[in-house]
């Protein structure tokens, strides 16, 4: 039994939703707060990845993180087919999940709690921090749990950016892809069960947290 | 000392506001739409004038002059307190908490929370929440919340329009002893006449974005400007007449082809003027009594109670009116009943020529 697969999948989907938050976050709250030139194209591009195909996404990342990118020549910073490309993989094709959810949830919050928050003194990031963001966290987490078992599940774009390394970047759809492909389909049964009982266990969890957070 | 002068553009709506009050309850008076909440919002820094300049005890926090926006201190700047008509309490923060809110990083937090709440009768609520308060309550934590930054002007939008007739008198009556303490200038908005005369000092009466009237409440009630001002204010009877003569000590008219004596004036005979008499101020008057000015016969055409009051709505003979009535009349319960007017519809009634009032044809228009 290989548990590295399960592991690096886990690792991948848990940082990948670090990243989702702290963008995804400052994205939800700029759009749905803010007016600004440009409001509808950041929109727009933010959901792109809901509904182009995973290959595309890949290749977009290639570009952005392969030879002759910025990332690479400026920064320095190489990982193509390393785990971490499939952290940023992962991420960006969970980005939208997180933006729509928590955008809406912050669009909900009265805006009047925001203004009165303003007139006690109360300097802008107290207001997010304080105010909207404790009011919107039903939305906010629901929208880190659909980035999670998106992100969890990425395939396409991983395999194009990551590639398909065992033991260095193949997670676990990639290995149950392969296991397939190679007609081992005992381990292969055992990689999928697994990963539908940690996918159901987290879900669970989160539910019934939430449930018993807010009254 | 609060002073407003400035004009905002807001889609197809223009606001031009003039105002200057002291340590006072003033009175925002005018029908929903007329721009009432965007003046306390501009006051509060929550939106920007295009034009004009907002003081607050002579600190200059809003200057704009051809466009150019020269000073805007942000709300969390202004010192302005803020009760919202839905109150915008935190749901998620206890009652001790909502108030804390605006004292962060100050000393002696826990004594002031505790004796704000005392005194809007709060200190037993502190841990709550504010969906486990009625709305009386949670109104007063909204008041409590705003007082305790120690505001230099306090708003509050329709405060009380939410609460049942009981609990806002008192809450009314709780904000007055409140004002005299703390010597706070307050700025009270609503659409109701009968809270624009419990609260206020002074009132403004707003319509369409513009100030029509300032004055005490008296003046307001007795002498309006404006046709607009008589009407919010419960004038119901309102007329267009011609002057046929005017003297310091009578101006006769001439309404619908009767004469009516007003008040002395120096209008110009032959000019357009709008006469007005409030619905409480109409004298019924008994048979053969020919002794008052401007008596006039006529019959009721209807009746609706108000329960300590009854409006009478009174056609007069040889009535030209193509409504229903000519003349509303509102009478306590015990005058109805002394005349028998439940049986006999018909009577003289008697418009009292000092309690008419003159509106000159001339400031029917806009004016500043």
């Amino acid at each position: 039994m290989q548990w590295h697969p399960l592991i690096l999948s886990l690792q991948v989907a848990s940082l990948a939703t670090v990243v989702v938050l702290i963008v995804g976050l400052g994205l939800a709250l700029l759009l749905a707060r803010r007016r600004f030139p440009g409001h509808t194209v950041v929109d727009t591009v933010v959901n792109l990845p809901l509904v182009l195909p995973p290959s595309v996404l890949g290749f977009y990342l290639l570009f952005v993180l392969g030879r002759g990118s910025p990332v690479k020549e400026w920064l320095g910073i190489d990982i193509l087919f390393t785990w971490m490309a499939a952290v940023v993989a992962s991420a960006t094709v969970a980005l939208p999940l997180m933006v729509r959810t928590s955008k809406a949830a912050i669009e909900s919050v009265d805006p009047n709690l925001e203004k009165a928050a303003r007139t006690l003194g109360a300097p802008e990031w107290r207001v997010i921090k304080e105010v909207t963001l404790p009011l919107a966290r039903r939305g906010i987490i629901a929208g880190l749990v659909l980035a999670f078992a998106r992100a969890l599940g990425e395939f396409g774009a991983t395999l194009m950016v990551a590639g398909n390394i065992p033991g260095r970047t193949q997670t676990v759809p990639l290995a149950i892809y392969d296991l397939v492909q190679s007609n081992r389909v005992r381990e292969a049964n055992v990689l999928v069960l697994l990963m539908t009982a940690v996918s159901f266990a987290i879900l669970w969890g989160v539910n019934r947290w939430q449930r018993s957070w807010w009254r | 000392m609060v002073r407003l002068d400035f004009r905002k553009r807001i889609g197809d709506f223009h606001l031009d506001v003039s105002l200057d009050m002291g340590e006072e309850v003033m009175v925002l008076f005018g029908p929903s739409g007329s721009g009432k909440t965007s003046i306390l919002s501009c006051l509060a820094g929550l939106l920007a004038p295009d034009e004009g300049h907002i003081t607050v005890n002579g600190d200059v926090v809003f200057e704009a002059t051809g466009g150019r926006v020269l000073r805007n201190l942000p709300p969390q700047k202004r010192r302005v307190g803020y009760v919202f008509q839905d109150y915008a309490l935190f749901p998620h923060m206890t009652v001790a908490q909502n108030v804390a809110y605006g004292l962060r990083g100050q000393p002696d937090v826990p004594p002031r929370v505790e004796a704000v709440l005392k005194t809007m009768r709060l200190e037993d609520m502190a841990g709550r929440y504010p969906h486990q308060l009625s709305g009386g309550q949670q109104q007063r934590v909204a008041i409590a919340r705003a007082l305790v930054v120690q505001p230099r002007v306090l708003l509050l939008d329709e405060p009380f329009s939410a609460l049942d007739t009981m609990v806002r008198d008192r809450l009314q009556h709780e904000l007055v002893v409140l004002q005299e303490e703390w010597l706070l200038p307050i700025i009270y908005v609503t659409h109701s006449l009968g809270d624009a005369f419990a609260m206020g000092h002074r009132i403004a009466v707003v319509n369409e974005g513009r100030i029509e009237q300032v004055g005490p409440k008296e003046e307001i009630l007795n002498c309006p400007r404006s046709r607009a001002v008589a009407r919010f204010t419960g004038t119901r009877n309102i007329y267009e007449a011609q002057v046929l003569e005017a003297t310091p000590q009578a101006t006769t008219l001439s309404w619908e082809g009767r004469s009516v004596v007003a008040p002395g004036s120096t209008l110009a005979p032959g000019s357009g003027v709008t006469f007005c008499i409030r619905p409480e101020q109409v004298m019924l008057l008994r048979e053969g009594d020919d002794s008052k000015e401007n008596v006039f016969r006529g019959e009721i055409a209807n009746e609706v109670s108000r329960g300590p009051s009854i409006s009478l709505f009174f056609r007069l003979d040889g009535g030209q009116s193509q409504d229903d009535y000519d003349l509303e009349i509102s009478l306590p319960i015990h005058v109805y009943a002394r005349f028998h007017l439940d049986t006999q519809k018909r009577l003289a009634v008697s418009l009292k020529k000092e309690a008419i009032h003159l509106i000159p044809e001339a400031s029917q228009g806009r004016h500043r």
